[in-house]
Order: structure tokens, then sequence, then C-alpha cells
């Protein structure tokens, strides 16, 4: 029985790195090797291996090792002998062996460049910048971002760290996400047994297996007892092909056959997965609809048709029973891969809701889901709240500022609701809901020519060239994103958001700077000086606003840096 | 619905067949309810049967719904009581007690704690426990009344703990005055337990029977008997143990003794009006034959009694000793035991009784080693009531293991409609009803009665929603069969095992495969194995199979509902007759195909159906094959059910046999499902069958929305109460 195991060697990391064409040491040199029917010689050096045709001085072919994501070698008793490296992107390149003096020598030519790959890639395994790649690909893939970040970072205006934490929100959420159920694994095939069928070769009657990496992942993943096992003899009592043999020929692996051979490497495994199984049998069923031994009310004895007689044969049994534990276990394992955390049994479903969810068909509801869109809070105390109102005048009580003011809110509610309701008597007047005055000035203004009713300004329909418009737009994104974080900062309670305050004031001010004034210089350019500022001014008056909110704050406290209010 | 009113107003009984999922539930709770609440004086309680606890929750869900509904239409409590019973197991709430997970462990510990012997014992002596549970409730529960309302086993429960009263007690208290009751149909047709329960339920009660499509085996087991030699053994043990508590009290107690003598001699059959927890023990024997007479003077004495009983036993081992089959009437068994062992007719016929009396005069409170010798008893009393329906046979050996001495004594009923006969003499109304009850008109021949209604009802769908399919041969054209002269036939079994492979590659997620037997399902999948068949299948899917264990099936099945879950797709093998083809339900994506391998006939060999074969040619003209292929296509029909769980519902049904479709089964077979078996489904190879599976399930994974249903299977009030609808209404109803 011969055995063969192809490693492969994972190692998905992509690497950056300069391309250096220094001199390089020549560990190895390969004369006779074949890429695409043409011969040639096989180097392999310090960083890279190369493949350049006979009478060539430079490589048609190299890869540098970093780039090499795994090895493949063809199987023994191929008639030719290969050597195939397998790449980061996916592409591959497949070197035959055609040394004229035979195939032991071809194998052992192949065999050197294996050894010397297996340990040179091990060098090259190195963790690459998977962050930097992960921003690179994340900003490609949305525009919207990469615009802001050329023109908050580009610019300066910010760093591009405090970019990635704070800014690109949906970024974070990203990484988040990716944290959090990471990766999905892909499961166990129920059929991985099945494929490791025993090959006869037909000369001297030998049975092969062969047995890949996947298979021996899948092999221990469904049977952790094995894996126990594999972990106890291998580097010890026996080698990693012995051990599989010991495998195969092991009556683990042949499901009719009884475990209970005391000389069988793997009974113990048998009676471990047994006992598993026992274990289950007591705590997993705890569904009350599925459970059989407690569905007749009343057992009784007499029931079992005489066609289902006790005599059996035991092997059948025992194949079944192992054809469903092997179903059990190869579930669970990719259970236990898709959710990380350990194995919870999940607590079964309240009986009644079982029940009622058997009942209910849904097409005689005639309950619509309400199309409400589900409100997604961040953080709940600011709702329940509300925003903290703080009048000019009492900016002096910050601290309470917030709750007073809210009493004050409430009262004055309180009293204009109460004005509503006291109009003549007990019934409610409507003429006390506004004062006659202010309702002949809303009419006024909602009349024609009245403030409310005008239409588009004139002046507000400039045209600006495409490219402005673009430019006014990326302006608008990038200054609301900074005061959203600047707000986002209020009430500064701590000595953290109050940093997070300078920082982002100071931002104000670079945008203000680098990009605001900029724009208003071209837009002068283009039309007049009048107009920009209209155009301009709501971004300013937005500006102002946090910069005067700011300074009212540094006002009151001692603040760590001078402000510069030069607006 | 029109024909259930139909049936009460004539206060007869009908048989009503109707498709899962299309609310048969809801339908008679919602007219029975109905009707008791125009009627209440024609109609008092609704006593409905169903067949497992699930179902049980299931009803008594709806009755909630139902009750909810009645609530917000009319805007006030509704003064119906319903109330769900079941054993004790299900209802314990004692610490200790509930724990156990066996009924009969439960019912005894129960006993132990609740005779009235050790209450009084209690009441000497604190040390004796008790249950404080069943005390609460009788010292306050027998005033207070449940409130009007739905009562699940949950509620039950919940309610005494609260009240701190037995729920179990409770339950079978308010029985008599509870309005709608649901419960198992052994607390009916087993008169074991339906002298207990159901004693004082009133005439003018509509009884329903759910999934009641076995409603004829139940019977027949509830009055049969099975001893085997262990029982015997076990028998004797319990003599020994009845002696040494005899000869004890005797030194100690003996007025006791005189004192169960005298009242036997007194003829009071229950003396002591017994109490309800000491109604452990029971007669087998249907009420109106216990005679009202005194016991006789052989068997009075206690120490006469147990030496009877040991002369029983000890000619039944006797007899078993045997080295071929025998087949004998009740009343060659009577005369054979009385010119053997000298007993007469009348003392065995006593002998449930006097055990019961005996036991409870010996205040014995752990019952469960008794129950052996109570089987015995019950074997005894019912041999000597019937010599008509029951026959005796003795089996030395099992047929397929000659040279295993296991002998067995069956005492079987062959006459379904023994147990059943009082029912329907009792109650106004009996419903019968189930998903599949085709053929009707064999139920009332088994059962011996005469329904006003006999009706078959079938689904209006909106899209063709089950494709029943029957698959005759292999893609090498070999004949499909499970018939006894091919089944070993590795061709026909691999023909099995590329049809399931080829479907379980067609069709998304859950699979549900039936065999006849379980021994056929074994050496099915043994030559799958040797054949690659089943590597091919968990290359599709995962593999599941029904063991005979039932909670290793249980594991299996919560996995098969697992893996469908999480669509990686499953096939469970199962037996037809088993306990997931009567138990669960795979609705939706858990059985999108139900393939049936073979007809399941009962085994056939078998003696007892033998005579049931031969008693139901003689007495009711019934011929044994058509007897045979009624209950094939009952228990296929209820297989290839168990996939259709409603109208949104889809599920290919692939009957894999050649004699499916031959007109005497398919004829057979419900009219839900033979209404789509159209002529050129029934003789399809695999190859054509998979064809049409693919076609069809593209179809059908099309979005179904409810308007798609609307006007045709689902209509709105509006709808409902137009003109033309009515008219097709009335139209059918005159159909029928």
């Amino acid at each position: 029985m011969a055995l063969l195991i192809s490693r492969r060697i994972f190692r998905p990391h992509f690497i950056f790195r300069k391309m250096t064409s220094s001199s390089e040491s020549i560990l190895l040199l390969v004369p006779h090797v074949k890429l695409k029917k043409n011969e040639g010689e096989l180097y392999l050096m310090s960083e890279r291996l190369g493949w350049m045709v006979g009478n060539k001085d430079s490589f048609n072919v190299s890869h540098k090792y970093s780039d090499i994501k795994t090895q493949k070698i063809s199987p023994e008793g191929k008639p030719k002998v290969q050597l195939q490296v397998c790449l980061h992107d996916g592409s591959a390149t497949t070197f035959q062996f055609v040394n004229p003096s035979g195939q032991a020598e071809q194998m052992a030519d192949r065999d050197k460049v294996k050894d010397l790959l297996q340990l040179m890639l091990p060098k090259f395994k190195r963790m690459v910048n998977k962050d930097l790649e992960e921003k690179k690909l994340f900003l490609s893939e949305n525009p919207q971002y990469r615009q802001l970040y050329m023109d908050l970072v580009k610019s300066n205006v910010i760093s591009a760290e405090e970019f990635w934490s704070d800014y690109a929100t949906q970024f974070i959420k990203q990484q988040q996400d990716t944290k959090n159920a990471t990766q999905q694994d892909v499961g166990i095939s129920a059929s991985f047994l099945a494929d490791i069928k025993p090959q006869t070769d037909g000369c001297n009657g030998g049975v092969r297996y062969l047995l890949t990496s996947d298979v021996m992942a899948s092999i221990f993943r469904t049977y952790p007892s094995v894996k126990q096992k594999h972990l106890k003899c291998v580097p010890n009592k026996m080698t990693e092909e012995e051990f599989w043999k010991k495998f195969f020929s092991s009556h683990y692996l042949h499901r009719d056959k009884n475990i209970n051979d005391t000389k069988d490497l793997f009974t113990d495994c048998g009676k471990q997965d047994e006992q598993v199984l026992r274990q289950d049998l007591t705590t997993a069923i705890n569904d009350p609809l599925l459970d059989l031994t407690a569905l007749n009310d009343v057992e009784d004895e007499t029931s079992g048709t005489p066609s289902n007689a006790k005599i059996n044969n035991i092997a059948h049994q025992n194949m079944i029973r192992r054809f469903n534990q092997h179903s059990i276990l190869v579930l669970k394992a990719s259970e236990q891969a898709a959710g990380a955390e350990p194995a919870v049994v999940e607590a079964a479903p309240p009986k009644r809701m079982r029940l009622q969810e058997a009942l209910t068909y849904d097409d005689l509801d005639s309950s619509e889901s309400n199309p409400n869109v589900q409100l997604n809070l961040c953080r709940i105390e600011r709702y329940l709240n509300g925003p903290p109102t703080t009048v000019p005048s009492q900016a002096g009580v910050n601290r309470n500022g917030s709750s007073t003011g809210l009493a004050v809110d409430s009262n004055t509610f309180k009293s204009i609701l109460g004005r509503w309701m006291r109009g003549g008597g007990d019934r409610y007047n409507p003429l006390d809901v506004l004062s006659s005055a202010t309702a002949v000035t809303v009419l006024g203004e909602l009349s024609i020519g009245g403030s409310l009713m005008r239409g588009p300004q004139p002046n507000s329909a400039i045209h600006l060239t495409s490219e402005l418009q673009k430019e006014l737009k990326e302006l608008y994104v990038s200054l609301s994103e900074i005061l959203k974080h600047f707000w986002a900062a209020f009430p500064p309670s701590t000595p953290e958001l109050v940093q997070k305050t300078n920082r982002m004031i100071d931002a104000l001010h670079k945008f203000n700077q680098a990009k605001l004034t900029p724009y208003e210089q071209k837009l002068i350019q283009a039309s007049t000086s009048s107009e920009a500022e209209n155009i301009i001014r709501p971004l300013r008056f937005q500006l102002q606003a946090a910069i005067r909110k700011h300074s009212q704050l540094s006002e009151r406290r001692p603040l760590p840096r001078t402000v510069v209010s030069s607006m | 619905m029109l024909e259930l009113k139909r049936a009460l107003d004539a206060k007869g009984h009908c048989l009503l067949e109707m498709p899962s999922g299309t609310g048969k539930t809801t339908t008679l709770l919602s007219l029975i309810v109905a009707y008791m609440k125009a009627h209440p004086l024609d109609l008092t309680k609704l006593v409905y049967c169903s067949r497992t606890v699930p179902e049980i929750e299931k009803v008594m869900e709806e009755l909630r719904k139902l009750m909810n509904y009645y609530e917000k239409e009319m805007g006030m409590e509704q003064n119906i009581l319903g109330l769900a019973l079941s054993s004790r197991k299900n209802l314990c709430i004692h610490p200790s007690v509930s724990k156990e997970r066996e009924g009969k462990v439960v019912d005894g510990r129960c006993y132990s704690l609740t005779a009235s012997f050790v209450r009084a014992r209690h009441a000497a002596d604190d040390a004796v426990p008790i249950c404080e549970f069943y005390e609460g409730f009788d010292a306050h529960g027998k005033e207070f009344p449940l409130p009007p309302g739905v009562y699940n086993l949950d509620d039950l429960k919940e309610y005494g703990q609260m009240k701190r009263w037995c729920p179990y007690f409770l339950a079978r208290h308010t029985i008599t005055h509870a309005n709608i009751v649901v419960y198992s149909y052994h607390y009916l047709l087993d008169p074991k337990i339906a002298e207990v329960v159901s004693k004082e339920i009133s005439k003018t009660s509509v009884v329903v029977f759910d999934e009641a499509h076995n409603i004829d085996n139940v019977c027949i087991d509830s009055m049969s008997v099975k001893i085997t030699k262990r029982l015997l053994d076990k028998c004797s043990n319990s003599i020994t143990i009845l002696e040494t508590t005899i000869s004890n009290m005797k030194e100690n107690d003996s007025k006791r003794l005189e004192k169960e003598y005298k009242r036997l001699v007194e003829g009071l059959r229950d003396a002591t009006i017994a109490r309800e927890t000491d109604m452990a023990l029971v007669n087998p024997v249907l009420p109106s034959e216990i005679l009202e007479e005194a016991v006789p003077g052989t068997i009075r004495t206690a120490e006469h009694f147990v030496a009877f009983l040991k002369r029983v036993v000890e000619y039944i081992k006797t007899r078993l000793r045997v080295q071929h089959v025998v087949q004998e009437s009740p009343a060659g068994f009577l005369r054979d035991i009385h010119t053997k062992v000298c007993i007469d007719r009348k003392p065995l016929r006593f002998s449930a009784e006097r055990l019961a009396s005996l036991i409870r005069t010996l205040e014995i409170s752990d019952l469960t080693d008794f129950s052996p010798l109570v089987t015995v008893s019950h074997f005894a009393t019912l041999v000597s009531t019937y010599t008509k329906g029951f026959t005796i046979i003795i089996e030395p050996f099992e047929d397929r293991a000659p040279t295993v001495s296991n002998p067995i004594l069956y005492f079987s009923c062959l006459d379904s409609s023994i147990a059943i006969k009082p029912v329907f003499n009792r109650f106004q109304t009996v419903v019968i009803t189930s998903g599949t009850l085709s053929p009707l008109d064999m139920y009332p021949k088994i059962l011996d009665f005469h329904p006003v209604i006999m009706t078959s009802f079938t689904m209006t769908l909106a899209r063709p929603c089950i494709l029943p399919m029957i698959v005759s041969k292999g893609n090498d054209q070999v004949a499909m069969s499970s018939r006894y002269e091919t089944r070993e036939d590795t061709a026909v079994i691999r023909n099995y095992g590329n049809l399931l492979v080829e479907v379980a590659a067609a069709v998304p997620d859950g699979i549900v495969c039936f065999f006849t037997s379980y021994l056929y399902l074994e050496t099915i999948v043994s030559s799958w194995y040797d054949q690659g068949i089943i590597d091919q299948l968990q290359r599709h899917k995962l593999l599941f199979i029904e063991t005979q264990d039932a909670a290793e099936t249980s594991l299996a099945l919560i996995n098969y509902i697992k893996a469908c879950d999480n669509g990686r797709g499953a096939v469970l093998l199962s037996v037809a007759r088993g306990k997931v083809s009567e138990g669960i339900d795979f609705d939706h994506h858990l059985g999108r195909a139900v393939l049936m391998f073979g007809i399941p006939y009962v085994y056939t060999q078998s003696r007892i159906l033998r005579a049931r074969l031969e008693y139901l040619r003689d007495q009711f003209q019934i011929k044994e094959n058509d007897f045979l292929t009624f209950d094939a296509m009952r228990h296929a029909a209820q297989c290839l059910g168990r996939c259709m769980r409603g109208k949104t519902d889809y599920g290919i049904m692939i009957l894999a046999d050649k004699r499916f479709s031959r007109a005497d089964k398919r004829s057979k077979l419900p009219k839900w499902i033979q209404e789509h078996l159209k002529d050129t489904n029934c003789n399809l190879s695999t190859e054509e069958c998979v064809q049409i599976c693919k076609r069809w399930l593209r179809q059908m994974a099309q979005p179904f929305s409810r308007e798609d249903q609307l006007g045709i299977s689902l209509l709105t009030l509006e709808q409902l109460q137009s003109e033309e609808m009515q008219k097709k209404i009335q139209q059918r109803a005159q159909g029928i």
C-alpha cells in the first residue's frame, strides 16, 4: 500500500517589494527542465527561481519566492515528472524534468528542487501589510470615499490615520463585520471518505489510497478523535505515512465492521465517538415535536408489528448507525466552523412557539408587515434625552445646562399646551393656538409676494461650469464630513472629546485655507465676487458656526492651544 | 363543514377524508364549538382524540386561536373550558417524580405517593412521603373548578405550579365538566384506561378521532395480550412476593384480609368507592361485560387466589413448552385449562379484579414490578370473557430464526369493532377523520358501524403543488418492485439506488424515503454500500437513517432537520409503519420529495394477521387481498402525505413500484393524490421521472404570492360572499 501526501502550504498574502536585480547567489541549477516544450535550465536563487532557455543569458520566466503560493508535484507513477508552482495571482507554471538518464534521475532532480523550495518558501512567508491591501481595495471600491480621501488627506487637512479611524465609517463597519463573522468556512463534503477510493495498481496487487491535505483536514474536522490520535502518535510513535496506513486498514474506516477489535489503533476512537453519540442522545433531543420516545401518550408493549421483529443482522445495524453518526459529525464539524463560539447547545425554542409555528399558514395571515424603517440608534441615551438645548445666554451653566434647558423647554411646552387647552372653559379653542398677529404675518409670508412664496432667487441661478459644480459638491461633502465629527464630539465632557474638537477645529481651519479659499478664488475668476460670495456663503456659515462654538468653549476653559480665529 | 353539520344534525357518525394542511382541525373545532354555542342542549361536549402528544398540543393551540378570535369578535370572555389530558408522565410536576422519563415508572411512583393507604399512613406517621401537589388538589382543588379558558399541557402544569395542585388529577377531575377535552385515542378505546378516565363523559358528546387511519389497529392492540417466557418468569417472582406479603400480613394484621374476604363475599365490587388514585389496576374488559356478581368462592381468600394465579402461570408455562405452532380459540383454551389444571371459567374471569383488590389490600405501593402479573391476569379475564373475535396463537420460535427457542403466546383480538363499539353506541356523533382514509368504504366494514356521511374531500389549489408519479422501471428497463420474488435482486436494488441518487441530485433540500420494512431497509442499505450508491448519495446530500432505537432516530431526525435548514440538504431513509411515518411532518423544505420504495404490505406470513384475515373474511366478507391492499395503500398514502402540509407547500411523491400503476392500487389512493396523478405519469423510468421532476421544480420555484392564490384557493371575505362563489359552493355541496 503506497501512500502519497501532497502538501500544500497556504500563504495567502501579497508582498510588494521593490524588484531587486542585484547579483544573487545561485543555490541550485538543474539542467534538462522543460517549460512549454522548450528545454532549458532551472535556477533556484536566493530570492527567486528562474528558468532560461539553454543558450540565453536572461530568464524567460522568473518567480519571486514571495509570489509563490504553493508547489505541487506530479504523483508517482505518472510518465511525466513535473513540478508546478502556483502563484498568488492564480497562475501557475509547470516544469517538466527531462533528464535523459532516466526517470529515476528526473525524480531526483525534481526532489532536489522540491526540497529546496520547501526550505525557501517559508522564509518568504511574511506577513504583508494586509491592512494596506484592504484599504486600497476599499478605496477603489468606494469612489466617494476615495474622493474624500483625496480631498482631506492628500491636502493634509487631516492625517491618514484619522481618516481611517474616524471618517471611513463604512470601512470600519466592514472591518468589524469581517471580524465578527470571520469568513464563512467551506463545509465538509459528506462524501469525503468516498473520495478516497482504494485504487488497485495492476501490477503488484497493492492498493493505493490517494490522500490530499483537503481530505486530511476533513477527516480531522469530522472525527476529532482521530485528530487527537494523530497528535498523540504521529511524531513520536510512527510516521505520518504509517498512521494513515493504519487508518485505512482500520476497521474504523470500514463501517460494516464491528468496532470491538482491541488490536486496532482506532478502537478507542470508535468508542469515543460512541460516547459522544450517547451524550447527544441525552442532551441534544430538545425538540418536543421530534422526540419519538415521547410521541405516544400511552406506551403499549403490545404494539410493534411482527414484521419488525428483533432479529437483525448486527453488522447492518452497525453500519446504519455509522452512517447516521458520520452525517451528524459532518454536520457538527461544519457548524463549528461556521459559528466560532464554543458549541453551546442552543436552547430549544419554547414549545408553544414551535407549536404555533407549526400551525400558522403564511398565506392566511392578513397582517402586512408595516413598512416602517427601524430606527437604528447608536446612542440611545441621546435620543431619549433630546439634544442639549444650549441657549447662548445660558452658556455659563454648561454641566447641567442640558437638564435645566430641558426643564425650561418642557415648562414652556406645558404652558403653551395649557394655553391651547384652556380657551373657553374645558373646550378646546382653536383661536388660542395662534395669536392673530402671528397668523397674519404667516399668511402674508405665504401669499404671493411673501418671502416664503418667492420663487427661486434669480441670483442663485448662476451657471457654474460642470467642473466647478463638481468641485463644489466635493467641498460640501468634505466639509460636512469634518463638521459631522466636530459636532459629534459635543458636549466635550471627556479630555478625549476635547482633544477631538481641537483636532477638528484645526482641520476646519486647514480646510478653509487649503480648499475653500482657492475655490473662492476660482469662482471669482469665473464670475463676479458677489456671486461667489453667495455660493460659498452656506459653507462659510457652517464653518463659522463651528468655529464660534469652539471659541466659546475655549473661552471658558483654558485650552492647550491658541485659538486661531482668522475668519 | 356542510357534511359535518349534517352529521351533527342527524346525530349520526361520519367519516371524512380531508387532505392534511387544509385546516382539518380548525374546521372541526370551529364548527363544533359554534354548534355547541347554538344548541347547548343537544351538544354538550367535544371529545377530540388524536394520536400523539404533539398532535394533541397542536389541537389545543388551534383551539386557543379560535377562542381568541371569538373573544375579539364578540368582545367578551367565552365561557368555554378546553382541556388537554395526557398521562402522568407529561403532566407531573412533582420535583423528583417528574424527572423520570418512562411513563410506567412515573405512574408507579405517583401511585406510591398518592394511594389512599399511603396517605392514611402519612396521617399517622409524618415520615411517609406523599405528594404535596396531590394533597393540595385534594384539599382545595375539587371545590374550585378551573376558570374557563384553554388549557394545554403546559398551561395545566403552570396552573398547577401556581396553585400547588396536581395538574394530572386536576385535569382528570375537570374532564367531567370541561366543554372540550383533547386526549389520546387510548383514553376512549383502551378499556383499561377508558374505564378510569372517560367513564363519566355524557352521551350528548361529539367524539372526533383525528388521524384515524390506524384506528382499527389501535382497537386491536388495546385488546390484545402478548405473553413471553420472560414475562412468566417475572410473574413467578411477583407471586412469591405476594405470598410473603400475605403471610406477613397474616401474622400482623389479619383483620384486613378478613375484611376483604367479607367484602368479596358480599359481592360488592367496589365497596370502598375506590378513590381515583387507587385505580391503578383496572379491568381490561369493557364495562358492559363486567358481571355484577360476587367474586366466586374459590379465589376469595388471598392465599387461594395466589395459589390460583400460580396455577394459571404454571399452566401457561407448560403451554409455551411446545415444539410447533398452536392456534386455538378462547373456548378451546378454556376447555384445555379446565381439563388439565381444573380451572373454571368464572374465577378466571374475575382474576384481574381480584388481583387489583388484593394489591390494594396488601398496600403494595410499588406497582411497576407487578406489571407482568397484571398482564397475565388481564389475559385470564379477557380469554374467559370473549369467545368470539379472539384467537390464541402460541409460537415456539420466530419464523426467521427457527433454531432459537423464543416461545410467545399471542392472545390476539381479531375484531377491531369490539373495542370501539361502546364508543359508537354511547356517543351521539363520532367523527372519524384523517388525511388518508381511502378507500372509505372499508372503515365502516371493519369497525362495524353505519356512518350517515362519508366523504373524501380534495384540495383547491392555485398551482399543482403535488407531483405524484409512479416509477416502474429503471433506466435499464428492469422492472422495479418490492415483490417477494424480486426484492433480493441486485438489479432491482441498484435501480432503486440510482433512482434515489438521481432524485437527490435534482431535488433541493430534504428528501424522505420510505421502505416497506425495517429488514428490507437494512438489506438495501448494505447492498447500496457495496454497490457504491451510498457514496454517490453522500456527494449530494447527507444521509440519515431511521433505526429501531427511538432515541437514536430522534437524534438523526434533529440533525436531518438541521441539515435541511442550513441548506446542505439531506436524505432520510425511513420505514413505512415506523414511528417517523406516523408522527413526524416534513413540511416545506424538510420534504421536497417523498419516495416510496415498494408497496408497504404488512408481513403476510404472520399468523396473527392470517387469523385476522380469516376472521374478516368469515365475519365481514372482506377478501384477504382487498384488506391487505387497503392496509398497504393507506400506509403508503400516509407516507406520501408527510410532505404536504398546506397549500403553499409543494412536494414530489414518487411511488417506486410497478404494482402501484395497477388499477386496484391506484384507485385506493386518497382522492386528493389521485387527482394529480396523471395517466402519463404512471409508468415512468428513472430518467423520465427525473426530467419531470426538474421541470416541475422549476415551475414551483417561481415566487408564489398571496395574490396568486386569491380567488382560487384563498378567498377574501368579499369573494366568499360574492354570488358567484356562493353558487359554486352550492354546486359542490350538491355534487357531493
